[in-house]
């Protein structure tokens, strides 16, 4: 089982404010892990560092016992970090089957070179990822299969955070930062998304970190969550316990 | 067009799995339907490669030749637009490129005698690696920027070439080019020239469809449309960026080589900023993102101006007006898909 992210003594300071304050964090081989805060607590920053997007003041990142954090944001891909964004990002002149498939870009065998030539081992690899790539879309019924040639555009909000999440599992990834996967979803498709999300990591075989603000998602998935507040992290361990935790209540809604 | 060819892909390999193993009856249909499309297909190259053929013998010289400049300006745009509509890099000293071809032939051609396939070669290889050793540091410099700093290269290169006298010939250029040749094959009259740029483009443009349509296609344009995404999924940004700026240089310095042996002389006057700007807005009226746009804009603007000439002195404003007409209602240009504002922002 692969997927052991440990960040180490995490710091991120912009001018004087420290977005991230010493934080460090586990993720289990094959685990759900849940990363929750409020607004500001500085939860995609820390997914910017692991993923390289921001440079840290200070971090030590390891992926299964490999330290990472020199590499820069598509070499952490290639090693097997794959990630949402919060603020959907996707090629939206292309299409749902080319955005998935473009996912796969670390597994090819084949150099984007020959793929110029349209060499038949080019092609033939190309037409393997696509039935990935639908095998992968199949889990989420018949919402994208019909889709496969529209433009993202043409998408509706949850559609295109499915489409996203396709592409970062078309990698094969050791682990998957998702950044709040369920936001636009009305609860029934939460409900949904938490079961297809754990069927498609079953698939991939890879552990997850997950940000996200609904509280029931995260019970339904994680067996760990660290809680974030103002860059430093407050608590940690099973939902439940986390749930009770005075110091966490006070955070989120100011009462004692 | 390639909406339905796309389209018809996945969806016809999907129908034949159960379908092939099923009813013979359930074959038959589809596969009448895909001949007919077949031979619509066909029909329409057979029909296109008359037409292509036919000028020199029903047009007069005077059309002969603006045709010869519209396959000319093919390659150049085709490269334009695979630089700015597929990869979204606003570069705007593409007729420094040109330039380059075609002084690679006024000096490996005219000067030295060198025989005209190794030299049309040269051109293109030159070109790229001028495209190349432009992009290494230009290509780091994104969106508005690069368009400055494309337009000081073109600045440069035109200064250069004025200067250096011994080589190039200063502002008198270099005259009297050979006449091209490729074995017992001498390409001479307004005929001949119309058909080795209609080769050339025709070539340049299925080099170019191969390029986009390939997985490398997709990548550099995944690049354009999010480049902090496509550097999630691995794709490494500056390589991708640099080997489209290299294939655009090299087709320009073909076009340049091109127009050199047509043209017979090779001075500045040629391949300024303003011949930049008229590439530019080639690609961007024919359509960002689309080869056959590329087409269309060179036809256009080289073809226009030319079917508008009995309006003499309005002829230049009336093209400015077809051109303020088709951004107010297609800015994305006639067969594109991307919207030149949408690169600015980047």
């Amino acid at each position: 089982m692969t997927g052991n992210l440990q960040c180490r003594d995490v710091s991120v300071v912009f001018g004087g404010l420290a977005a991230l304050n010493g934080v460090s964090l586990n993720v289990g081989a094959g685990s759900f892990t849940g990363l929750i805060g409020p607004n500001g607590s500085g939860k995609t920053t820390l997914l910017n560092v692991v993923t390289g997007v921001q440079r840290p003041t200070h971090a030590e990142i390891e992926l299964d016992h490999r330290r990472i954090d020199h590499l820069t944001l598509h070499e952490r891909a290639r090693a097997g970090i794959a990630r949402t964004f919060q603020t959907l990002r996707l090629f939206d002149t292309l299409d749902v089957i080319d955005n998935v498939t473009l996912g796969a870009h670390r597994l090819c065998e084949r150099s984007a070179f020959e793929s110029v030539f349209h060499t038949s081992a080019a092609r033939r690899e190309l037409r393997r990822q696509r039935e990935v790539a639908e095998e992968l879309l199949a889990v989420f019924g018949e919402r994208l299969l019909p889709r496969l040639d529209q433009q993202i555009v043409t998408l509706s909000y949850a559609n295109r955070r499915r489409v996203e999440i396709a592409r970062a599992l078309m990698m094969r990834p050791a682990i998957l930062l998702l950044d709040e996967p369920a936001a636009g979803m009305n609860p029934a498709e939460t409900e949904e998304l938490a079961e297809q999300l754990r069927m498609l990591t079953a698939m991939v075989g890879c552990s997850v970190l997950l940000v996200e603000h609904k509280m029931d998602f995260i019970a339904a998935l994680c067996s760990e969550v660290y809680v974030l507040d103002h860059g430093s992290c407050l608590a940690h361990g099973p939902p439940s316990s986390v749930q009770q935790d005075p110091m966490v209540a006070e955070a989120f809604f100011g009462i004692e | 067009m390639t909406q339905r060819l796309r389209g018809a892909g996945p969806a016809s390999a999907r129908n034949r799995g159960p379908a092939g193993k099923g009813l013979s009856a359930s074959i038959i249909g589809p596969s009448r339907a895909r001949f007919g499309w077949f031979a619509a297909v066909i029909s329409a190259c057979v029909a296109g490669t008359f037409g292509l053929l036919v000028p020199p013998i029903l047009c007069s010289q005077y059309e002969v030749h603006v045709l010869t400049l519209v396959c000319i300006y093919i390659p150049l745009v085709l490269g334009q637009n695979l630089i700015t509509g597929n990869s979204g890099q606003l570069s705007m000293g593409h007729a420094a490129f040109y330039g380059f071809g075609a002084y690679t032939v006024g000096i490996l051609g005219g000067v030295y005698g060198w025989p005209t396939p190794p030299v049309l070669l040269a051109a293109i290889v030159a070109t790229g690696l001028l495209g190349f050793l432009v992009g290494l540091p230009a290509i780091r410099i994104s969106g508005d920027y690069l368009f400055i700093v494309t337009i000081g290269l073109n600045l440069v290169f035109i200064d250069v070439v004025t200067q250096w006298n011994s080589m190039t010939g200063g502002t008198s250029g270099i005259p009297g080019l050979p006449i091209p040749s490729f074995g017992p094959i001498e390409v001479r009259t307004y005929s001949d020239f119309y058909y080795l740029a209609l080769v050339i483009a025709l070539l340049s443009l299925a080099v170019v469809i191969a390029i986009v349509r390939s997985r490398f296609g997709r990548m550099v344009e995944a690049v354009r449309d999010d480049s902090l995404a496509a550097a999630a999924c691995g794709i490494s940004l500056t390589p991708v960026r640099i080997a489209v700026f290299v294939v655009g240089a090299g087709l320009a310095g073909l076009s340049g080589a091109v127009l050199a042996y047509f043209i017979g002389f090779v001075g500045p006057t040629d391949f300024g900023v303003e011949q930049s700007l008229l590439i530019f807005e080639m690609a961007i009226l024919g359509g960002l993102g689309s080869a056959a746009g590329s087409v269309v804009g060179a036809v256009l603007l080289v073809g226009v101006p030319e079917i508008l000439r009995f309006l003499q002195p309005y002829r230049l404003g009336m093209v400015g007006l077809v051109m303020v007409v088709l951004m107010v209602y297609r800015p994305q240009g006639i067969l594109g898909k991307v919207k030149v504002t949408n690169l600015i922002r980047k």
